[in-house]
């Protein structure tokens, strides 16, 4: 048992983010309002190999394993998400409207660190107003 | 709470309709919403409930001694948003905000816990709740009264009450050693409490305006801690309790408390006065004087801060400076440690410090403890209509820390940024800015010889010989000083809209390269970019459409390193 100081490398890690976004707005009719957005989202983060090898400690001591090839992968991250949202709005009576939503929301994620969070979500509702 | 807010909202339904009789303005809706989920929420759903109804409230009146507003938003009681303004002839002002969210926070099954050795698992991990949704609710209730007497004008008083509450459960953690790197998690039930009261006094003259507040704050866990047994210490190989000296805990202490959350008291005191004009300059002074105390550990922590901003036109030329300087004191924490005694092997009867020369009892001084001076002073001057308006900036920065060395024999942390900006709108429509900055900083934050031990101790067949290297040794030896703050960098911004009556396009870009190799070993560095675009247009009224993209990198380096061992 013992100590034979340590070895060192510089760590790389690089992240990537890219979001997508548009929507649309119109008065289809003087009484219907319509809404279309959506966003896509895309994020990626990875350390680049590592050299934390310990070749001259391992070639006097063979029993002990330095392998770090697959460490750089540990913290890798790759999450890609949508998000699209629907909306309509009815204008049927004076001072009276009625409002309609839908939206997805879905999330893949490709390289879980701690575990899977990839999911997904259908949202829906459906509400009447009056101005007064 | 809940139930008296939505015994005011039920009573609202009824009350509204009616109330337009009388003059109120405003609009109602009513609805349902719900959802599918499938996978994992925490992410795609972090913030958001899954089912309940709808009600937007926006409504407002007013008379000749008095105007009343409420905007509502209610989805369910993990999700509402309501604000209520009341104002009586200028006398009395009510403002009264409260608003819930729900926090998905996952749940960790710990999968990743698991490696093996011949005779025993190294690391594994016990699930004790392992169907639990870990979720945090959020609610806070802020409201401010104010007075203003009619024959004393001049004088505010003010009233404020804040309650901020998080309920749920959380994923509570512990770990056991030497059998293995035993890690347990357990559902902890979360009731904090937070509650701010306090007053406030504003004296507003000619020539002079003097604030001066006082607030308490009380922060409540509301539940006890939880406790554990840990496992029994063996060395993993032999499966025997060899190393009960070198551990301060494990089952023979009985279960323990952890995942233990403190309560919290703390008094602010805070004084302002505004100068609107002493020989051209607007000035403004204050101070803020706050004890903050653990009330489970009797310790405390006391701020005191003071601030100075002057600003005063001259000609196509503006100046302003802001100056801050505060102090942060915290007692000094006594380090019980729980010298155990072995009881089997060669150090049996025998405790750590017997055998090895080290003190382990200690006194813990808070690097946190510091005398900070700041300044912030920029210069403008306008060029031209069109020709945009020109700035220099220099912000300056010294952290003195009472207990916490940054460099060999150095405490204090210095920092200059310098930067210069153009603003300008050259043509109808067109806006450009373009802003540079270059940060210095002498003896950044910094771990001295945090990492890379170079020990080289020689071959022992068993922990046990006398005469060889220790813990702490290793520690000693090591002579990487670790940081994540920079010594040098620089930012750049660059911004351009173009916009007409029907659309409009903005671009910026920002790049912030910061880096670090003023210690031992020290080889940090950071890159980042940003860029942003965005289109709107509107052909016609009838319809509007929108598109952007944004991208953000970055590129982070860092030294690192793993000791060499056998054994």
């Amino acid at each position: 048992m013992g100590q034979d100081g340590s070895s060192r490398d510089v760590f790389h890690y690089d992240t990537d983010n890219d979001v997508l976004f548009a929507g649309i707005n119109t008065n289809a009719t003087e009484k219907l309002q319509l809404g279309f957005d959506i966003v896509y989202t895309n994020s990626d983060a990875s350390l680049d190999e590592v050299g934390l090898n310990g070749e001259s400690w391992v070639a006097t001591h063979p029993a002990q394993i330095y392998d770090f090839s697959d460490m750089d992968t540990y913290s890798d991250l790759d999450l890609s998400r949508l998000e699209i949202t629907a909306s309509a709005r009815y204008a049927f009576a004076d001072r009276f409207w009625l409002n309609g939503y839908y939206r997805y929301a879905d999330l893949d994620d490709d390289a879980p660190y701690l575990y899977d969070t990839t999911g997904s979500v259908d949202e829906y509702g459906l509400s009447v107003g009056r101005s007064f | 709470m809940k139930t008296l807010l939505n015994f005011f909202i039920a009573s609202l339904l009824v009350a509204l309709p009616l109330a337009a009789e009388q003059g109120v303005d405003g609009k109602i809706e009513i609805g349902v919403f719900d959802s599918n989920e499938s996978g994992e929420q925490s992410v795609v759903n972090e913030y958001r409930t899954s089912s309940g109804g709808i009600l937007n409230i926006d409504a407002s009146t007013s008379s000749d001694t008095a105007t009343f507003s409420l905007v509502t938003r209610l989805l369910n009681a993990d999700d509402q948003k309501h604000e209520l303004r009341l104002d009586i002839s200028r006398v009395f002002r009510l403002t009264t905000d409260y608003e819930s969210l729900l926090h998905r926070t996952g749940h960790d099954p710990m999968t990743n816990l698991e490696a093996v050795t011949r005779t025993a698992r190294a690391v594994y991990a016990t699930d004790d709740d392992p169907g639990k949704e870990y979720e945090v609710e959020y609610s806070e209730f802020r409201n401010r009264a104010e007075i203003q007497s009619p024959g004393l004008s001049a004088l505010t008083v003010a009233i404020l009450w804040d309650a901020h509450n998080r309920e749920g459960a959380r994923q509570a953690y512990t770990i056991s050693h030497c059998d293995g790197c035993h890690v347990q998690s357990r559902s902890h039930r979360l009731d904090e409490k937070t509650e701010d009261i306090g007053s406030e006094l504003k004296l507003a003259l000619d020539r002079v305006i003097v604030t001066g507040a006082f607030v308490s704050r009380e922060h409540t866990q509301g539940v006890p801690a939880l406790t554990n047994l840990y496992d029994s210490e063996l060395q993993p190989e032999l499966r025997t309790p060899l190393f009960e000296d070198r551990l301060q805990y494990d089952a023979s202490e009985g279960p323990l408390p952890h995942d233990l959350m403190p309560d919290i008291d703390k008094d602010t005191y805070r004084f302002e006065v505004d100068l609107p004009d002493v020989a051209g300059f607007t000035l403004h002074g204050g101070g803020i004087f706050a004890t903050t105390a653990n009330t489970t550990t009797g310790l405390e922590s006391d701020y005191s801060g003071y601030t100075v901003n002057a600003s005063r036109r001259f000609g196509k030329w503006m100046m302003r400076w802001r100056g801050r300087m505060y102090e942060i004191e915290n007692d000094a924490a006594w380090v019980d440690t729980n010298d155990r005694v072995g009881v089997a092997g060669p150090w049996k009867g025998f405790r750590y410090k017997d055998k090895v020369p080290i003190e382990t009892d200690f006194i813990r001084y808070s690097g946190l403890d510091r005398s900070t001076s700041e300044s912030a002073f920029d210069v403008s001057r306008k060029l031209g209509r069109q020709a945009g308006t020109l700035r220099f900036t220099w912000n300056y920065q010294a952290i003195d820390r009472d207990f916490y060395q940054v460099a060999v024999g150095e405490t204090e942390t210095t920092s200059n940024v310098l930067g210069v900006s153009w603003t300008a709108r050259p043509a109808k429509g067109v806006r450009t800015e373009v802003r540079f900055e270059h940060g210095d900083v002498e003896n950044p934050f910094m771990l001295i010889d945090g990492a890379c031990s170079t020990l080289v101790s020689g071959s022992y067949p068993s922990v046990f010989v006398p005469g060889q290297p220790q813990y702490a040794d290793v520690h000693e030896s090591r002579v990487a000083d670790t940081t994540a703050s920079p010594d040098a960098w620089d930012e750049i911004y660059l911004l351009g809209s173009y916009s007409t009556t029907k659309m409009s396009i903005t671009a910026n870009y920002r790049q912030w390269d910061g880096e670090n190799s003023s210690g031992d070993l020290t080889d940090w560095g950071r890159t980042s970019n940003n860029a942003t675009v965005m289109l709107t247009w509107m052909p016609a009224e009838s319809w509007s459409w929108y598109t952007g993209y944004a991208w953000q990198a970055s590129e982070l380096k860092s030294g690192a390193c793993i000791p060499l061992l056998d054994g």
